[in-house]
């Protein structure tokens, strides 16, 4: 078993683009590590490196403690699942899993002994002698996750498995990973762009962008505390409402002033932009921190406003309501209870203490609850424990 | 499609293939079971040559004379011959003949050995023009294609690992024999190997003493060979080479994680996947080889390398027989058929396997 480390990774393409500039990243033995970012954020190319599929530029990556810059991919102890799954396709199922056993001289009889095993795990012991080309999507996943486990690596990479899978399956599929990796109980290291599967998936979820890391940490603290609006962007369905505002200050209290309205500060974040007044933000705050406001007092620090309804999305349990506020749009998630009408005008309720500010410049955020900007596995852990204690 | 639009659009293709293959082909076959010949008799030719004294010499001698009709014109009998153009060609009463000839003993009556025994019958047989043509024929299609698939897939593996820039002006370096014609081509070979040539005075100059290419079969045998390696081994590398770009890369890299070494990948994932194009390389050359033609012609050599092309050909411009050709012709489209039928009937099975 094994942990991975990279130190300063840097991978530069001949034609001199840069992919990956200066990465560094600890990932402890056994975790479920999601790396997650739109495509072209150097994700997959990251996840090649640690296989050894793509040369690293400099910097150093350890898996283990050993140094394994100039190891070549069979022997950095790894099995990767591929996203068009690469099964062999002349081969059946069983020569396919068997592969890597037959490339590393394994005795026959263990061969056949190990590839039983794993086909069993992935219940396809009856799909041994067909071909690939004879299965479903999901029976090749299988196959190819049969291939991975069959060697038992120290570390599995995924690289987008699920996307070819149609909705259901995948959905049932992630249940299956994840069971397997708790069954197995190995490192692994899955790439994928979508949030959900991210969130779902993984113990800790790194986010990348243009080749740099935005933030590391567990799905719960990536939600509720991102560093930057790229993340508070991209974790989350639907996702954050972002809306231009500068502070205000007026006996005393911050405000945040949209041009449509003005909300006023808790006293806690006050504190950290006092000192800002005027300045351009970016106000963010996400659909479900917005409510239809209620008779009784809530528990958070609340601000009103009116706003317009103008399309509404029932999903059953809630809505999602897509509003306005003079030259303003945003989306809230309200329960479906309520009675809503579109173009009917609507009193809302937004929990300011889950409120966000992003500076216009750099796009950081200015009033987490941490001044420590979660990029590294510590701090994530810091920013999960504050967020278990954070509960309404 | 209506089936009117359908005709429109089939209909010049289907007429120019009727008329300038199924037509012609049909012919072909036509003229190989029949023979003409102009109605000759054998009539008494009295001649009376004066001697002297008023005496005559006469003298009564058969003569044939062409028959000629009432317009003066002489007969012409046309005749259905049955497969006695096939039997003159292939002539498999001399084969017989030729393989159940005694050469247990010499011809001072000592006893031969195996090889003794093997080299006359081979020299018996090939000495029949079809038997001699033919196994030239085949041998040379049997030679000369592995060496084009393994040439053409190095060539295409090589020029698929160099970097990008060079690649253009390497395929085109590459196809350049196959652009020239067989004959400029041939031709320039013959000439690099004539006795005062290049290659036989260089060899002279370094002490290898006078050789003469082009006065023996082996040599002159290897030369064809060794042309139609040549000549044909661009055709198997541009198609590999297209069929390189096709190989799927994550495969590629699935088997390097796997532990597989680069001559690893290359036997179980890329021969594989380029496998259904070295059946159609097989297909195309076997077809190509069996109606191997111009360097026969080039080196004049159709004593010591003889082809059924080029014995079609003999028969049509030398001998004067177009029934005889046209027997030889259909001769060569059926070994055509059987030799590609082992290749047919595996690719058939292969698309149904897919299918």
């Amino acid at each position: 078993m094994a942990g991975i480390k990279m130190v300063d990774v840097k991978k530069q393409y001949p034609n001199g683009f840069v992919a990956i500039e200066n990465m560094n990243l600890e990932i402890p033995d056994k975790e479920f590590v999601v790396l997650v970012g739109p495509s072209g954020c150097a994700k997959s190319t990251a996840l090649k490196m640690i296989a050894g599929l793509e040369e690293i530029s400099s910097g150093e990556m350890y898996i283990g403690d050993r140094l394994v810059n100039k190891v070549p991919p069979k022997d950095r102890e790894i099995a990767m699942v591929f996203q068009s799954y690469a099964l062999y396709p002349h081969m059946t199922i069983y020569d396919n899993i068997a592969f890597g056993l037959k490339m590393r001289k394994t005795p026959k009889e263990e061969i056949d002994k190990l590839v039983k095993e794993a086909s069993e795990i992935l219940g396809m012991s009856d799909l041994l002698d067909r071909k690939p080309r004879q299965l479903s999507g999901g029976q090749r996943q299988r196959v190819a996750l049969g291939r991975a486990i069959v060697r038992h690596p120290q570390v599995f990479l995924f690289d987008e498995p699920l996307s070819n899978l149609d909705a259901k399956l995948r959905v049932k599929m992630r249940t299956e990973l994840k069971k397997l990796h708790e069954r197995l109980h190995t490192t692994v290291v899955y790439v994928t762009h979508d949030q959900v599967e991210a969130m779902t998936m993984g113990s800790t979820i790194v986010v990348l962008k243009l080749g740099a890391i935005q933030q590391v940490g567990s799905p719960l603290s990536l939600y509720s505390f991102p560093s930057n609006r790229f993340v508070a962007g991209f974790i989350g369905s639907p996702s954050m409402n972002f809306l231009d505002c500068t502070i205000a200050e007026e006996n005393g209290n911050l405000f945040v002033d949209t041009g449509a309205f003005r909300l006023m500060l808790p006293e806690d974040k006050a504190a950290k932009v006092r000192d800002h007044g005027g300045k351009e933000f970016i106000f963010g705050i996400r659909p479900e921190d917005i409510r239809k406001r209620r008779e009784k007092k809530e528990s958070y620090s609340e601000e009103h406003i009116n706003a317009k309804i103008n399309v509404i999305e029932p999903l059953g349990k809630e809505m999602y309501v897509n509003l306005s506020a003079g030259n303003l749009e945003f989306m809230a998630i309200i329960n479906a209870r309520f009675p809503l009408k579109p173009h009917e005008e609507v009193e809302l309720t937004l929990n300011m203490d889950r409120m966000h500010l992003f500076e216009k410049e750099g796009e950081k955020e200015a009033v987490a609850h941490t001044a420590k900007n979660a990029t590294t596995l510590e701090g994530a852990r810091l920013m999960a424990d504050l967020d278990e204690s954070d509960d309404d | 499609m209506k089936i009117k639009t359908f005709l429109a659009f089939v209909g010049p293709s289907v007429l120019a293939m009727v008329g300038l293959i199924a037509v012609p082909l049909i012919g072909v076959v036509y003229l190989s079971f029949h023979s003409s010949y102009v109605k000759t008799e054998i009539v008494e030719v009295k001649s009376s040559v004066p001697l002297f004294g008023g005496l005559t010499k006469t003298t009564v001698e058969k003569v044939p004379q062409p028959v000629l009709d009432e317009n003066g014109e002489p007969v012409k009998v046309w005749e259905y011959v049955g497969g006695r153009n096939f039997d003159t060609v292939a002539d498999p009463g001399g084969l017989v003949a030729a393989v159940s000839k005694d050469r247990s003993t010499t011809e001072d009556g000592q006893p031969t050995s195996f090889r003794q025994r093997m080299d006359g019958l081979y020299r018996d047989v090939t000495d029949i023009d079809f038997w001699g043509a033919l196994e030239f024929t085949l041998l040379y299609a049997f030679i000369t294609t592995p060496c084009i698939l393994v040439l053409g897939f190095l060539l295409a593996v090589l020029v698929n690992s160099v970097v990008q820039w060079i690649r253009g002006p390497l395929i085109f370096a590459t196809l350049l024999p196959f652009i020239i014609t067989p004959v400029v081509g041939s031709l320039s070979i013959y000439w690099l190997f004539l006795d005062n040539a290049l290659v036989a005075s260089l060899l002279e100059q370094f002490g290898a003493g006078k050789i003469y290419f082009l006065k023996d079969a082996i040599s002159i045998r290897t030369l064809i060979v060794l042309y139609g390696v040549w000549h044909v081994t661009p055709f198997a590398f541009v198609i590999l080479y297209a069929g390189l770009q096709t190989v799927p890369q994550d495969a590629l890299q699935a088997a390097m994680v796997d532990g597989a070494t680069y001559w690893q990948r290359i036997r179980y994932i890329i021969i594989p996947h380029l496998r259904a194009l070295f059946s159609f390389i097989i297909l195309i050359h076997l077809m190509d080889a069996y109606r191997i033609f111009e360097p026969v012609l080039v080196f004049g050599s159709n004593l010591f390398a003889n082809s059924l092309q080029y014995l079609t050909y003999y028969i049509l411009n030398f001998e004067d027989n177009y029934y005889k050709a046209a027997a030889s012709a259909i001769l060569t489209v059926i070994g055509i058929c059987i030799l590609l039928l082992p290749v047919l009937r595996r690719t058939y099975r292969e698309q149904k396997g897919v299918a």
